[in-house]
C-alpha cells in the first residue's frame, strides 16, 4: 500500500472552525477574483473592438 | 479540551509548517505592501493623465490596475526572497512570511503569477512597449534591487529607487506607446525623492537594518553622514521639482505650489541634519526630527503628483 501524502495533526474544535472559516473566506476571494478577471477580460474586447 | 483531526503536508515538523493553511484573506492583501502600490498607482495615473492623446476609459483603468497589481506581485517577491530578515526585524517581522501564515513557495507563486497576468493584461488592453516596461520594472525591483543590490551596498534605495520611479513613464507608455521628456522629469523627481524618504526612515530603523546585517547607509557610513546626504538630496530635489514648469510641461501655479512644498520637505531635513545629536550623530530628541522628515516626504510626494495633474486639468 503506498504511504500516504497526508499525515493528520490534531485540532481544537475551535481551530478546526477557524480552520474552515479560512478556506471558506480564501476560496470565496478566489472565486471572485476569477469572476473579476473574466469581467476584465470582456470590458478590455468591448474598448478595443470600439477602438478599431 | 475536546479534539479533532485535519490533515498537513507530510513531512512537516510541525502542523502547517510548509502551508498556507493558516493564512487570512488579508495576509494575501498584506503580501502586496498596500500603501507602497497607492502610491505607485498614484504616480502612475499622474503619467497617464499627462499624456497627450486619448484612449477609452476603461483601457485607462486596467492600465492603472496592471501598475498596481505589477506592484503587489514585485512586493510579494520581495517578502518571499526578504523573509529571512524580515523575520529578525521588528518592523517585519509580523509579516505573513515571517510569522508563518504564508509558505514561502505560496508567496512565490503568488508573485510570479501575478506578475505574469499584469504584464499580459497591459500588453493586451494598452500595448506591448508599456507591457515591457511593466516586466521591466517588476524584474529591476526584484532581481536588481532585491537580491542584488539590498544586501550588498548603501547606495542599494538610491539605484534600486529606480524601481519605484517607473510607474509614470509606465502610464505615458501605456497611453502613447513610447516615451518622452515630462515622464522621464517624474522619473527623475521620484529617483531623487526616495534616498531622503528612506534614509530618513532608517535613522530610526537602524538597529533593526544592523541585526539584519542589511547594509543602510546609517549602519554602514553612520547616522552623521546619513543626515548630510538627507539634506543633500532634498536640496537637488527641490529645484528638480520645478523643472515640469521650467520645461513647459506645466503652469506657474504648479510651480508655485511646487517650490511651497520643495522648500517645506527641504526645511524638514534641514531639521534633521541639525537635530540635537550625540558625537556619532546619534539622535537626542528619539529621531523626531527623522519622523517628521519621513511624513513630510510623503506629503511632497504626493502634492507634487497631485499638483501637475490638477495643473493639467485645470489649465490645460
Amino acid at each position: 500500500m503506498p504511504e500516504p501524502l497526508y499525515e493528520v495533526a490534531e485540532m481544537t474544535a475551535e481551530q478546526k472552525t477557524a480552520f474552515y472559516r479560512r478556506r471558506r473566506a480564501r476560496n470565496y476571494a478566489i472565486f471572485g477574483v476569477l469572476i473579476l478577471m473574466v469581467a476584465i477580460f470582456f470590458m478590455v474586447a468591448l474598448a478595443r473592438m470600439g477602438r478599431h | 479540551m475536546m479534539s479533532d483531526m485535519s490533515m498537513t503536508t507530510k513531512g512537516a515538523s510541525a502542523p502547517f509548517d510548509v502551508s498556507s493553511d493558516l493564512s487570512e484573506v488579508s495576509d494575501w492583501i498584506a503580501l502586496l505592501k498596500p500603501r507602497v502600490m497607492m502610491l505607485v498607482v498614484f504616480t502612475g495615473a499622474v503619467g497617464m493623465a499627462l499624456a497627450p492623446g486619448h484612449q477609452p476609459w476603461v483601457l485607462s483603468a486596467v492600465g492603472i490596475l496592471c501598475i498596481a497589481i505589477a506592484s503587489g506581485a514585485a512586493g510579494a517577491i520581495n517578502m518571499w526572497f526578504d523573509r529571512d530578515i524580515d523575520a529578525v526585524m521588528q518592523r517585519t517581522a509580523r509579516r505573513p512570511v515571517p510569522a508563518g501564515r504564508i509558505a514561502p513557495n505560496g508567496a512565490l507563486g503568488f508573485g510570479v503569477a501575478l506578475s505574469a497576468f499584469a504584464v499580459i493584461l497591459m500588453g493586451l488592453a494598452t500595448n506591448w512597449v508599456a507591457a515591457g516596461m511593466l516586466a521591466g520594472s517588476i524584474g529591476f525591483y526584484v532581481f536588481v534591487y532585491t537580491m542584488w543590490l539590498k544586501r550588498r551596498t548603501p547606495q542599494n534605495i538610491v539605484i534600486g529607487g529606480a524601481a519605484g520611479a517607473f510607474p509614470p513613464i509606465i502610464g505615458w507608455a501605456a497611453v502613447t506607446g513610447g516615451t518622452a521628456l515630462p515622464p522621464l522629469v517624474l522619473f527623475l523627481l521620484i529617483f531623487l525623492w526616495t534616498p531622503p524618504h528612506f534614509w530618513s526612515l532608517s535613522l530610526w530603523a537602524h538597529a533593526d537594518y544592523e541585526r539584519a546585517g542589511v547594509p543602510m547607509l546609517p549602519v554602514v557610513a553612520g547616522q552623521k553622514e546619513t543626515r548630510r546626504q538627507i539634506l543633500i538630496y532634498a536640496a537637488v530635489l527641490a529645484p528638480v521639482g520645478i523643472a515640469p514648469w521650467a520645461l513647459g510641461f506645466a503652469g506657474p501655479a504648479y510651480a508655485v505650489v511646487s517650490a511651497g512644498l520643495g522648500l517645506w520637505f527641504l526645511h524638514a531635513c534641514w531639521k534633521v541634519f541639525t537635530d540635537r545629536q550625540d558625537a556619532e550623530g546619534r539622535s537626542m530628541t528619539n529621531n523626531a526630527p527623522a519622523r517628521r522628515a519621513f511624513r513630510v516626504s510623503l506629503i511632497y510626494l504626493a502634492g507634487v503628483f497631485a499638483a501637475i495633474a490638477l495643473d493639467h486639468w485645470i489649465f490645460g
